[in-house]
């Protein structure tokens, strides 16, 4: 029992270190901005040269939400999603059917798709009293992923400190977590070995597929890309949350400031001593 | 520094103060009041008794210099007698101020028994007292169960007493009636135990008192107490004390006395009104009476109480979710929570926010499926919280919960914004999940609620406000402290890779 609570303190990394350790040393608080409005963190990462989903529209406002939508209804696929949402929530992903909108596999009005989008808009969904909403390009998943589970859209989470990742997990959506991957809403967290790109972990919940053993598609261009943002960005301890597309390869989907402890659990390993060693080196 | 000096500054005063005795006992202090109403002509004659002062208890006569009105000492009682000529309506009353403390006496065990048959017989058994009587001689002797020490034997004695049903009458009960009815109020009771300690040949008496709470009332209480040692140790086998008393207990008299006894053809009524008075036995250490300040300028204790523990009870906060792991709705939130239950009274407050709870999971469902938009919702929520909170709040106080005087604008405020919160997690994450932080809020709110609730603990920071240093001292230093928090070490509790969980 004293051994094993010797362990996990030895190992594991828990939020009131990550914090003070962490958090506060390397992400000054005017630079949050940068990471929590993802029109802010799209703008930078297109400024350096780093893919991001394309953008369809920005509604900044109520009154904005007819003609934005007027703009991008023709797009087959599109996801909505709040500009300062946090874990994931408020994510819509929508497609097109003969003029007939769906979500998650349900028929949904035009009324709710407002609906949502006003409710997004009046912050429901983000730290704030209001917020944009943010229509763009719907990640179609690298068929690496539709072996494994078909629904939904998988993405990895890189972990970097000073520029360099220093952990990774895949994320899969289940059944439970409505095609959202975020581990918050019941999406499955995959550690990746950080060398190889092959994942430890046993099997979808969902479907069985074994996944075990794989390596990811473009994992050594996910690492570079995971670098690139954490240098483009003024904050020094990110999490970096990339998508791979069937064409366009690895994307950015967005950045994190205060990245979940959870990554530990996902690859069975704690972050203490990774983390310790780089942050005195620097 | 931030901790260490407040705390010593306190310890000095604390120490160089030679004045009080302990500052953390429960003292109470009230005014009592004997009020005596005579409807009639002719003269009149009533005889009372005034309380004494002992170890446990001190009192002062606020009225002075009455017409018609004697005291003399009587025993080791102080009487008390109003005489004059009644015309009309007539009354009389007399104010007292009675500081009490409980006390307790520890029985040596080794004192033995030794029940002396010569006292049974030295004291002459009364109508209502009647320790000589066979049935009671044998009951006391079957009680015994070969005892050789005293302890014991009153412990025999006085469980038989307790155990006996309570009757609530004022109906004059001797010993001998209590025991063939096997029922009776307080008199009985303790006419039954003073009985069986002197046909035990145990020196034993009847006292009389009032039990002091903030009420107006016409019921007096009677005990008993045992000369143990020289000292005469109290005993309620009626409330169950057992060689102790509670603080609120006002001694009166000693002996099978009536506290009031009257003369005349007035028709007559009598009342105790009984006021509880604010009691700070740590005033003797204040430099600056911060009470007598705010009694003066009319600030409402309240809002004292709500200043000077916000940052112990904020404090509380901070340690439940940075060292355990529990999270909250909102920061201060559980204190705020704990200062309406203040107001409202704890299980008020708690069935209050219950209902709140239940009611915003019952209605979000259907309104997130009706696609009510995000702040229209909320307003309804709220609608449906005030409405619920007013008609719990009559049937609770109808049913006497709560305070019937109680401030309920802040608990409202407090109860709405937990509301808000509520829905808003409800609405993000779920019922369930909302409900699991609601109860780990309650959780932290009921530790925040014993401290923001002790009148001690205002006391002691209302004297000692420098203290207040300490809690910001212990705050940085949680603010610096990286260790795991007692919950994420379940949450890390798995096998490590070099015990790998493969597919099956």
């Amino acid at each position: 029992m004293l051994n094993k609570i010797k362990r996990i303190h030895r190992n594991f990394l828990g939020i009131n270190q990550r914090n003070i350790d962490f958090i506060y040393p390397n992400n000054a608080r005017q630079h949050y901005r940068l990471a929590d409005d993802k029109v802010q963190s799209k703008e930078l990462l297109q400024k350096h040269g780093i893919r991001t989903p394309a953008t369809y529209g920005i509604i900044k406002s109520i009154g904005q939400i007819e003609q934005v939508w007027g703009r991008v209804r023709h797009h087959e696929k599109l996801v909505i999603k709040p500009a300062s949402g946090r874990g994931g929530s408020g994510i819509m992903i929508l497609k097109q059917e003969n003029g007939i909108w769906f979500n998650a596999g349900k028929e949904i009005s035009p009324d709710m798709i407002f609906s949502h989008i006003a409710n997004t808009a009046f912050g429901l969904y983000s730290f704030a009293d209001e917020d944009q909403v943010i229509i763009e390009q719907c990640i179609i998943p690298h068929q690496f992923f539709a072996k494994i589970y078909p629904t939904g859209v998988p993405d990895i989470r890189v972990i970097t400190l000073h520029n360099s990742p220093v952990m990774a997990m895949l994320r899969l959506p289940t059944a439970q977590s409505g095609g959202k991957a975020n581990l918050h809403q019941g999406g499955l967290g995959v550690g990746i070995d950080m060398d190889d790109g092959k994942r430890y972990l046993s099997n979808h919940p969902d479907s069985g597929s074994a996944i075990l053993g794989k390596t990811l598609p473009h994992w050594n261009a996910i690492k570079e890309m995971a670098a690139n943002t954490a240098k483009a960005f003024p904050l020094k301890y990110l999490g970096v949350d990339l998508v791979i597309d069937q064409q366009l390869g690895p994307e950015v989907i967005e950045v994190n400031v205060r990245p979940g402890l959870g990554i530990q659990m996902a690859n069975r390993k704690g972050l203490k001593n990774i983390l310790n060693t780089k942050n005195t080196a620097a | 520094m931030l901790i260490a000096v407040p705390i010593l500054l306190v310890l000095l005063r604390y120490q160089t103060n030679e004045l009080a005795s302990n500052p953390w006992e429960e003292v109470e202090k009230h005014s009592v009041e004997y009020h005596f109403d005579l409807h009639g002509s002719g003269s009149f004659q009533i005889s009372s008794f005034l309380p004494g002062n002992s170890t446990r208890q001190r009192v002062s006569i606020m009225t002075t210099g009455q017409e018609g009105r004697s005291e003399h000492l009587d025993g080791d009682n102080h009487r008390i007698e109003w005489r004059g000529e009644a015309e009309g309506e007539t009354s009389l009353s007399i104010t007292l101020e009675c500081i009490t403390e409980p006390i307790r006496f520890s029985i040596d065990p080794e004192i033995a028994f030794d029940g002396s048959p010569d006292l049974a017989k030295g004291i002459a058994p009364t109508d209502l007292i009647q320790h000589q009587n066979a049935e009671i001689s044998t009951l006391a002797n079957s009680l015994l169960y070969g005892n050789d020490k005293l302890l014991p034997v009153l412990e025999n004695v006085y469980h038989y007493v307790k155990e006996i049903p309570q009757k609530k009458t004022s109906e004059l009960t001797s010993a001998l009636m209590t025991l063939r009815n096997n029922e009776a109020s307080c008199n009985g009771k303790s006419r039954l135990f003073v009985a069986l300690c002197r046909a035990l040949g145990i020196e034993a008496r009847m006292v009389g008192g009032l039990i002091l709470e903030n009420t107006e009332k016409r019921t007096s209480h009677a005990w008993a107490e045992v000369k143990i040692a020289g000292e005469w140790v109290p005993f309620d086998p009626y409330n169950g004390h057992f060689a102790t008393l509670p603080p609120h207990y006002l001694k009166i008299y000693s002996g099978d006395h009536f506290l009031i006894v009257r003369k005349g053809n007035q028709a007559f009524d009598y009342r105790y009104e009984i006021k509880r008075l604010e009691t700070d036995h740590f005033g003797n250490y204040a430099l600056f009476n911060l009470k007598a300040f705010i009694t003066q300028h009319r600030i409402p204790v309240e809002l004292l109480r709500a200043l000077l523990l916000l940052p112990l009870g904020a404090l509380v906060v901070a340690l439940f979710k940075n060292i355990i792991g529990l999270k909250s709705f909102g920061v201060f939130l559980p204190v705020l929570i704990a200062l309406a239950f203040v107001e409202t009274g704890f299980i008020m407050g708690l069935t209050l926010f219950t209902i709140m709870v239940v009611l915003i999971g019952l209605i979000s469902g259907p309104l997130n499926r009706w696609g009510i938009q995000h702040t229209p919702k909320v307003v309804v929520m709220l609608t449906a919280v005030v409405f619920t909170s007013l008609v719990s709040m009559l049937l609770l106080s109808r049913f006497g919960f709560g305070k019937s005087d109680m401030a309920l604008f802040f608990p409202i405020i407090v109860l709405t914004l937990t509301a808000e919160r509520f829905a808003q997690k409800a609405d993000e994450e779920g019922i369930q999940e909302a409900a699991k932080l609601y109860l780990q809020t309650l959780m932290i709110t009921v530790f925040c609620f014993l401290i923001v609730a002790s009148q001690a603990m205002l006391h002691f920071i209302s004297t000692f406000p420098e203290i207040l240093l300490a809690i910001a001292g212990i705050a940085l230093l949680l603010g610096k402290w990286i260790g795991l928090r007692v919950l994420e070490y379940n949450r890390f509790n798995f096998n490590l890779p070099n015990t790998p969980k493969h597919a099956q």
